[in-house]
This record gives C-alpha cells, structure tokens and sequence, in this order.
C-alpha cells in the first residue's frame, strides 16, 4: 500500500469519524430542538383580550421560540396561560417546565392542580408526591396528595399523608378533616367525630369542619349537638378550599376580569374580604369600565361598613350600566345604613326612571315613603312591586301591614287572602293573619292559621310570640 | 443549555461533505406533526319545536323526560315547572300533535320525575323529587312524592318523606330482592345532604337507609353496574366534594360505597349524570357532565367544564375519559345520532356567554367508532339549557332530543320552555 494510499485511507477514516460524531452531535441538537419545541404551547387566539396580555404573550412566545432554550420564559408564558384559563397551552407548558426546569416545585404542583382539576388523579398523584420529594414544607401540596388519595380510595396511603401533614403542622384543620373523612369512609363515626372536633377546636371559623361534624352528630344520634354544629356551620358560611399561596399568586398575572370576579366572590364568601378587594382592585386596573366589578366592590364595602367606599363604587357601577337594578338596591342599603333618606328617595327615582319595570326599585320606594309615616303614597308602589313580581312575599306582607296601619282592614284580610291563594306556605302571611285573627278574637281560625304557619316553616321564634299572644288573648294555648 | 447550536451547524457541514460519500440520505429536521383531520362530520340542522304550554315570562324548567305515560304507544313528554311547583304531561295525542296538561300541583321546586309503576297496578306513577326552593338554601323542605296514576292518568299525591335536605333525584329499584321497587334518593341539601335508599314496606309506606352524609348529591343513578345481577346505585356529588360514587348492592339492600371518579377542583362544577353503554360493551358506563355555573359571582363558564364519561370496567372499576369541553355543560344524553352504530353524545349548557352570539347550547360530541369524539355545535339559540332527553317521538326509530328552559339569569333574549329538536327540512 502506497503512503499515499495510506493518507487517503487515513483521511476517509478522519472525515467518517468526523462524519460520525457530527451525525451523532446533529441527531441530538434535531432531538434538543425537537424536544424545546414541543415543550412550546401552541399560541391561543389571544383576540379581544387586554393589549398588556397580548403583548406579553407576544413577547413570551418569541422568547420561547430561540434557542438555546430560555425556561424562565416558558415559565412566565406557562404562569400567564395559567392564570388566564388557556388549560391546554399551560398544561404543554408545565410538561416542559418539568424538564427544563426540574427542580422548581411550583411546576409541578400546578401540572397536578390541573390535571386533578380535570379527575386525572393517579397522574396528579405522582407529581404531588414530586412536590413533597422537593419542597417537602409547602403544606397544599401535601393536603391535597392526601385528598387524591382519598378520593382514589386509598384511604392507609391518605391516612400516612394526613398524618405527616399534622406531624408538620399540628392540628391543621384540613390534614384533620382528611382524617376524618378516612374514618368516615371505614365507618369510625366516633374517630371521625375527634378528629372534627380537634379541628374546630384549633379554628374555631373552619366551616368544613362544623358541616361535617353536624352530619356526622346526627349519626351517632346527638342531634342537639348537630344542631348546634349545623348552625355554626351556617353562620360561618361557604367551604373555604385550603390555602394554596402558590395558586394564589397566579391571580397577580390575571387579566381575565370574570375570573377574577368569580376568584373573588369566592373569598368574600368565606369570609376574605381584603383579599377579594385585592382581586376586584387588579380587575379594575384590567378593565376600569366593567360595571360588574364595581358592584362586586361596592357590596363588599357595604358588608364591611365602609360606606363612603361603597357609596363610590356603586355610583361607579350605576354610571357605567344605569339599568342595573342590583347595583341600586345595594347602594340604597349604603343609605339606609348611613340613614340618609333625602339620598335614598333621590337614587330610587333615578332607578324608577331608568328601569320602571323593577319590581326591586318600587318596592325599596314604598318602603322609603312607609318609614316617612305615608302608608296612602306607599300602596301604588307595592301593589305594582307585587304586579311586577308575583313572587314577592315581601311586598304582600307590607302592603297587608300599611292597609292594618291606615284602618282598612277589609282590604289587609283581602291582600293576605290573595297572597295564600297564589302562595299557601307564605309563612310572614301566615303569620300576620294569625295576628289579625287574635286581634279580632277569632280562636278558632287563629288556632288554624297557625297551624299553618308551623307547616308552611315559620321559624320557632315566631311561632313562640304567635303562642304567647294567643295566650294573652284568649287566656289558654291553642289547641293542636 | 442542552446543546450548542455552533456544535451543531459544524456538525452539519462535514455531514454536507460526505452526503454524497456514504449514500446516507439526509434525516428531516423534525417538523411540527400536521395535523390529522378526519373527515368532519357534517350534522343536520336541527330545528326546535316549542311544545307544550306557551311561553309567558322566564320559564325554569329543570326537568323533562321522554316516556308514553298512557301507553298509547305515542311518546310523551312529563317535565317539571321549577318556578310553578308543577309537574306537567305533554301528551302526544296523535303523531306529532302536542297537548300540555298539569298533572300536579303545589310542588314545591321540582326538579326531576322519573316514570315507574311503583304499586305494581300496571300503570305508570311519577316519582318526584322535590327541592322546595331550587336556589341555595340549607334548611329542611325537601320532600319525595309520589303521584299514584288511577290508569286513568289522573294522579294522587303520597308524600314518602318531608322535611328533609333538598331532594334532587328520585329513581326506582328493587334492592333488598323483595319483589318491590324500593327508591333511590338524592339530596342536595346545601351544607348538609344525603343520599338514602328507601325501603318500600308496602301501602306507600318506606323505610329510609343512608348511604352517604355528604351536601351535594345531584343524582342518583340505578342498574347493575358490576354484573352481579343487581340493581347499584351511582351518584354524583358536587358542592365542594366532586365526586362519583358507586354504591355496590350484595342484593339484600347492603351497599358498599366506593368512589370512581373524584376531583380535587371545588369549583369543578358537577353538574349530572346518566347511564349509557357508550362503547356497547355490555356494561353500563357513567355519563358525567361538569358545567355548573351559578355560584357568587354572576353565572357563567369555567374553562375546565366539559363532558367525560367513566367508562365501566367491570367488577366495579372504572376509568375516566374526558370527551371533550363544553362551557356550562349539563345533562348527557347518549344516542346514535348519525345511526353509524356508534354511540354519540349531547349535552347541553346551562351557563355558557351568552353575550357572545356564537355559544353553543346544544353540542354534539361525535363518535367515530373508535371512541375518539369530535364536538360539532348543533344549537346557539334557546340558550339557558339544562335538562336534555331523547326518544323515539316519530315513530321511526330515530331518537329526537328534547330540551328544557331554565331562565333564571340575563339575557333573556333567546328563550324556551320546552323544545323538540326535530332535523330541519331539506332547502
């Protein structure tokens, strides 16, 4: 073999060992490529929604298409789809993030909200367990592993995470309603019955806890206590899901306005008035002019005794949609709280000309005139409140009390007789033709009408004063 | 950094070089997969057909439901008035002609009436199960009835029970094998529900059993559901527990509970569900929508509201599918809408933006055989729908769905009350 043979053959080896490994390097940059591509969520029609999100989205989504990958941009894009309701572009995103970014525990404790969300438990399950592997402290994500496990049956592994929940934060009221609910599911009433109480116990506004524990009293045939526990559980209100700071800071990237609305109906349902200002706030920096934001507002002003703010608002929201009969009943209940009658009687007009169809608006007007001592100017408004809305037991029971305060007792005994027939279980008429057959000496039809309060559900007060005022009366208690 | 993309361009010059060396064909840079379109299935336009009773105000129909209650061998329809604590007949008196007549009264917020001959006399009763007030309220007036039908069609109220959580469902089955229908009940309640089988003890009088303590409960479900021939129940629970529940009868009224589909979303939605062989494998599966919408805020959509069905893998175990997103989504019906022998599925929306005139309120998911489903719209006007049925109203063994009103909030600009969807004639 010549040396230049040789050469040649050295060259051919050099340029395939070359070739090689330049094929092997390019096989794997195709699969890097491949692999950041489809880890990009697809771009969404983002049309209509704020030009800030559209820019943003934008923007992300060109980040994302460089290379070398850039995962903080994926997270960004992954958050705003997110927080924004595009569930399968985050979801693309949050799969990606899992590998491009696999040591942030945030990522997959969104992938498995959303996709338990959905029902797809077992898959959220072994990315809630990812979660507690990485940040074994972040108390959601542990809380809800548990409920998935619940709720797949597997009631040892729930208890084991309930238990390890508490071990991290002792008597933490959802590892021991969880714990609870697993006794329920294997019939221990009395161990479902200690761990509610713990629970209540240590936090003495959990709702979830009192509901349950009302359901679970009554089981075991202490129905006092039930019902003690089920009026707790009323007066506190709506289930309050746990706390999940991580969710909550989506809602900072939100810019769709009826989600944050909702988000924040939420939270003043159950009882978190300042964080449901801050959502409605962030809604009104997205949209300014949306009128169902203000009223949100404006009522949770009002729930909170801030009547100058809510005065503000529901003005807001009156300007933006005058013919919104919700926003004006509300803001007359701001007058009514700040007893400021001239400003009442002045936004019911202004409502009774915008909508003079509302059976609301006259109803609130009539009473307005009735609290002014002018039971004759008040009946047009409530026999028109009651045209307009059949339904209105209220407007019945008024325009039944004006026609006993001006004398017409025929016309009363009529009204309540025509509110019956359209509606028998009318308890307030019931009650008050009661009253009207005591005041006349009637025994026997007072002893009729109020058996038909108890039946139509005439609350125990009531019916106690109806009692005792029989009694006076006719000097016995009814009979029956 | 995964991989530097100099190493790579270097890499594909010397691969350029030697293309023509070792005869290697150049690999594809990956491209982004088309997209496989099977052909789009091209539905009928359907027509509705408002029957029964005129429309006056905002109807709130909550209920109807196909069955020939005088088994004239015409297909009727009875429904539930939620707003005029009705229960109503709409009699197809001849083929196509409709007359509505009110069969009961004075039922407080009914919402759901199942057609079964509970006495055993050879005619059909109703069971009605009755809210006492649709909208949020935790107290106590719930009741189950039961309108006795004389043969005649004229009925006779028996209240079974009173006074309890918010009842939403009321179905029939014999499940303590004693030759009589025992009932299945649903209560919603608010924060406190139940779900309780009732012992039927003869002469209209029950026995109540409870199954579950939980808020919630929207329906309750009977059949076999692991094939040990007999009659289970399925519920679904909403509220903040989100789940299906599978109540497994050992044939003398003895249930073990178990869960085969939960959620950990409180605001999931769950909003029905019913029972059809999707895949006609011989079991039922479960039909589950998610699409309640009416909570704090003004009603509306979520993003995560849609169909899935839960499919029935014997022995009590089942897997969930999703079939597909539907904002709002209520009542499934399942049908073989095209008559391609594949079963499809309908729901309807209760909730979706009605602002926006392309929202869909009748949606078909269609099957192509291979249980992958494809969402055609069928309907955007009446809006407001929650309750869906089908039958056989013509006669020709093709299923015609029914849908019901429930007007309870803005806008009011596309209403109905009840409305037979019948395929719009050829232009």
């Amino acid at each position: 073999m010549s040396r230049k043979t040789i050469g040649m053959a050295a060259a051919i080896v050099v340029l395939g060992g070359g070739a090689a490994v330049g094929g092997v390097l390019w096989h794997r940059s195709n699969q890097a490529h491949a692999a950041w591509a489809a880890a990009q969520p697809a771009h969404p029609d983002v049309a209509g929604w704020p030009a800030e999100f559209r820019q943003r989205i934008d923007a992300l989504n060109t980040a994302v298409k460089q290379w070398p990958p850039n995962p903080a941009a994926l997270g960004e894009l992954t958050r705003l789809y997110l927080a924004n309701g595009f569930q399968a572009e985050a979801e693309r995103g949050l799969r990606g993030l899992l590998v491009y970014d696999p040591a942030n525990a945030h990522w997959p404790h969104y992938l498995a909200s959303l996709v338990a969300g959905y029902g797809r438990l077992d898959e959220a399950i072994s990315l809630w367990r990812k979660v507690a592997a990485l940040d074994p402290k972040y108390a959601a994500a542990r809380l809800k592993l548990g409920e998935a496990l619940l709720k797949t049956n597997q009631l040892d592994e729930a208890q084991a995470v309930y238990s390890d929940a508490l071990a991290i934060a002792p008597q933490d009221p959802y590892a021991l309603l969880g714990l609870a609910q697993v006794a329920l599911r294997t019939g221990r009433w009395g161990a479902a019955r200690d761990n509610l109480e713990t629970a209540v116990a240590a936090n003495s506004s959990f709702a979830a806890g009192y509901s349950l524990l009302a359901t679970v009293w009554e089981r075991l045939g202490d129905t006092e206590s039930a019902e003690r526990a089920r009026s707790k559980a009323k007066l506190l209100g709506r289930f309050k899901d746990l706390s999940d700071p991580w969710q909550d800071e989506l809602t900072r990237d939100c810019y769709d306005v009826y989600r944050l609305q909702v988000l924040a109906a939420t939270l003043s349902a159950t009882g978190d008035a300042p964080a449901a200002i801050t959502l409605l706030e962030r809604a009104i920096v997205v949209s300014p002019d949306d009128p169902r934001t203000h009223r949100q507002l404006g009522k949770i002003y009002l729930g909170l005794h801030e009547h100058a703010k809510a005065q503000a608002e529901l003005e807001r929201a009156i300007a933006l949609q005058p013919t919104e009969q919700a926003a004006y009943l509300d803001l007359i209940n701001v007058f009514r709280a700040t007893n400021d009658r001239a400003a009442a009687i002045e936004w019911i007009k202004k409502g009774l000309k915008e909508m003079p169809h509302s059976a609301g608006i006259h109803f609130e007007m009539a009473l307005a005139l009735l609290a002014e001592g002018k039971p004759e100017e008040a009946l047009p408004f409530l026999m028109k409140a009651r045209d307009l809305d059949p339904d209105n037991v209220s407007a019945d029971q008024q325009l039944a009390q004006a026609y006993f305060r001006m004398g017409r007792e025929a016309e009363a005994v009529e009204t309540m007789r025509a509110a019956l027939a359209r509606t028998p279980d009318n308890a307030p008429i019931v009650a008050l033709m009661v009253r009207y057959q005591i005041r006349s000496g009637n025994a026997a039809d007072a002893e009729k009408y109020l058996m038909e309060a108890h039946q139509a559900g005439a609350d125990e007060r009531t019916l106690g004063e109806l009692v005792a005022e029989f009694q006076r009366r006719f000097g016995r208690l009814p009979r029956g | 950094m995964l991989f530097p993309r100099r190493a790579c361009l270097v890499s594909l010059l010397i691969l350029a070089g030697l293309v023509g060396v070792s005869g290697c064909k150049r690999s594809e840079q990956p491209a982004p997969e088309e997209a496989k379109t099977a052909p789009t299935y091209v539905p009928p336009a359907l027509r509705p057909e408002a029957v029964g009773a005129p429309l006056v105000g905002k109807p709130w129909i909550p209920f109807v439901g196909p069955v020939d209650l005088d088994k004239d061998g015409l297909l009727d329809i009875v429904g539930c008035d939620g707003q005029h604590n009705q229960v109503f007949w709409i009699r197809q008196v001849s083929r196509g002609k409709f007359e509505e007549q009110i069969i009961a009264s004075e039922v407080p917020g009914p919402v759901h009436a199942e057609a079964v001959d509970i006495d055993g006399d050879g005619d059909l009763d109703l069971l009605i199960a009755s809210m006492g007030v649709i909208f949020p309220n935790n107290e106590k007036i719930g009741s189950v009835i039961i309108l006795e039908n004389d043969g005649h069609q004229t009925f006779t109220k028996h209240v079974i029970a009173e006074h309890i959580a918010r009842v939403t469902d009321v179905r029939a089955g014999d499940f303590n094998n004693d030759g009589k229908l025992d009932l299945a009940v649903a209560q919603f309640g608010y924060d406190q529900g139940e779900i309780r089988w009732m012992e039927n003890l003869g002469n209209w009088q029950f026995r109540s059993h409870i199954l579950l303590s939980l808020s919630g409960a929207i329906n309750v479900c009977v059949a076999d559901m692991n094939g040990d021939k007999t009659p289970d129940i399925v519920s679904v629970v909403a509220q903040q527990w989100e789940e299906v529940f599978l109540f497994q009868n050992d044939g003398t009224g003895n249930f073990t509970s178990k869960v085969i589909f939960g959620s950990t979303n409180e605001d999931f939605g769950s909003s029905g569900i019913a029972l059809c062989d999707l895949n006609r494998d011989g079991k039922p599966d479960v039909l589950y929508t998610n699409g309640d919408g009416f909570d704090y805020a003004e009603p509306g959509s979520r993003p995560w509201h849609g169909v899935q069905w839960l499919e029935n893998l014997g022995g009590g175990n089942f897997r969930q599918h999703r079939i597909g997103d539907l904002p709002g989504a209520y009542s499934p019906v399942g049908l073989d809408f095209d008559g391609d022998g594949a079963m499809d599925l309908i729901a309807v929306s209760g909730f979706n933006d009605w602002k926006n005139p392309s929202s869909v309120s009748v949606m078909l998911f269609h099957n192509d055989g291979r249980m992958n489903f494809t969402p055609v719209p069928l309907a955007t006007t009446p809006t407001h729908l929650m309750t869906a049925a089908a039958g056989d109203f013509d006669g020709d063994g093709k299923s015609i769905l029914i849908t019901g009103g429930f007007h309870a909030y803005p806008p009011y600009d596309h209403l109905s009350r009840v409305s037979l969807w019948r395929r719009a004639e050829k232009p």
